[in-house]
């Protein structure tokens, strides 16, 4: 096994993303407001579509940043449970992936195929977490072909599929 | 034989049980349904209007592809009063939280409706996951008949269900569509 990981501590937490989000929303819905400095300097630049379409921006930035702690969390618990060499079936299982593929094992194909099988996860939510993945892939690598996803992402849903991915699943964090 | 032989001997046997094999033709009619009765149910909350002449409601087709569903065709609505226009555009069967949503659009926003629990009156965002061969969580719940009913869910991150009754509609109409 060659070296371990150094973990930064600099992931996020779930509220602190939610919250800024919450706060780019108000910011922007204050700015294109009546009430706004700059709405009555540049009135014609200002519409409804503008602000929708700026919330919806906000949005998707938003959507990548709780994609991306999800996925954080994931390989955080795969890599501790390598290290501490637990003796339950799902870190036996990371143990010999992590042989095989070391750090980069993959999120969608390795690390939640073992929670599927090793666990008691309900098969609809590991879908729904590869369909968010697939979503993340379009969107970081610049939207331009039409995804086929199977369902609808948007930020309602991925906070609903966020919040229950850290509420439920028993991960084993940086201590 | 030891507790904890048992206990795997029985999460081998119940991981051998595979997952029953989905009905997808049976859903998706049952979603089809419940979109129907949602249309009826705005149909009713405006019907005096409509009567009236102050609101029309015209239907439109949509495509939707989703996986297990595969394509299919559904009707979305516009609702005109005056010179304002709602539009009802169901999002899908296979969502996250829900058995299903449509989604309210107006100039000024956008009002969810979701197709879920009854006795539900916010998301459930906690389920029980534990590694095979452990201990199950002592208070698991048994699965249960759920009856399927249209709620309007508030947005993240205080999401609620609220009652889909002619005041919560009216209010939805009006918040999507106001300036």
């Amino acid at each position: 096994m060659g070296s371990q990981v150094a973990f930064s501590g600099l992931h996020l937490p779930f509220d602190e993303m939610v919250n800024h989000h919450q706060d780019v929303e108000s910011s922007l819905t204050h700015y294109f407001s009546h009430v706004s400095h700059q709405y009555t300097i540049h009135l014609e630049r200002y519409s409804k579509e503008k602000l929708r379409f700026r919330l919806s921006e906000n949005d998707k930035s938003t959507i990548f940043t709780l994609l991306a702690a999800v996925e954080a969390a994931f390989r955080i618990d795969y890599l501790q449970r390598t290290y501490q060499r637990k003796k339950d079936k799902l870190s036996k299982a990371f143990r010999a992936l992590h042989q095989q593929k070391g750090s980069r094992a993959s999120l969608e194909e390795d690390i939640l195929s073992a929670w599927k099988e090793h666990t008691s996860v309900p098969a609809k939510l590991i879908g729904d977490l590869r369909g968010a993945f697939k979503y993340r892939h379009w969107l970081a690598h610049g939207r331009y072909w039409t995804p086929k996803l199977g369902q609808k992402y948007d930020y309602d849903s991925v906070y609903e599929l966020t919040e229950t991915v850290f509420k439920s699943f028993p991960f084993m964090s940086v201590r | 034989m030891t507790n904890k032989e048992f206990d795997d001997f029985v999460a081998r046997q119940t991981s051998k049980v595979k997952s029953p094999k989905v009905d997808w033709k049976k859903q998706r009619k049952e979603w089809l349904k419940h979109l129907s009765d949602f249309y009826q149910q705005v149909e009713e909350f405006l019907s005096d209007y409509v009567a009236k002449g102050q609101i029309s409601i015209n239907y439109g087709v949509k495509s939707i592809i989703e996986e297990g569903l595969g394509e299919y065709q559904v009707n979305t609505a516009i609702i005109k009063i005056g010179p304002s226009e709602i539009k009802l555009e169901p999002i899908g069967a296979n969502v996250i939280g829900a058995k299903g949503r449509v989604d309210m659009n107006g100039s000024n926003g956008t009002v969810k409706f979701v197709l879920v629990d009854q006795e539900a009156a916010e998301p459930r965002t906690s389920v029980p996951i534990w590694i095979r061969g452990e201990k199950p969580p002592p208070k698991l719940e048994k699965p249960k008949r759920i009856k399927w009913v249209w709620k309007i869910s508030t947005h993240p991150p205080y999401i609620r269900y609220v009652e889909l009754e002619p005041e919560s509609f009216f209010d939805s109409v009006m918040e999507v569509a106001n300036g």
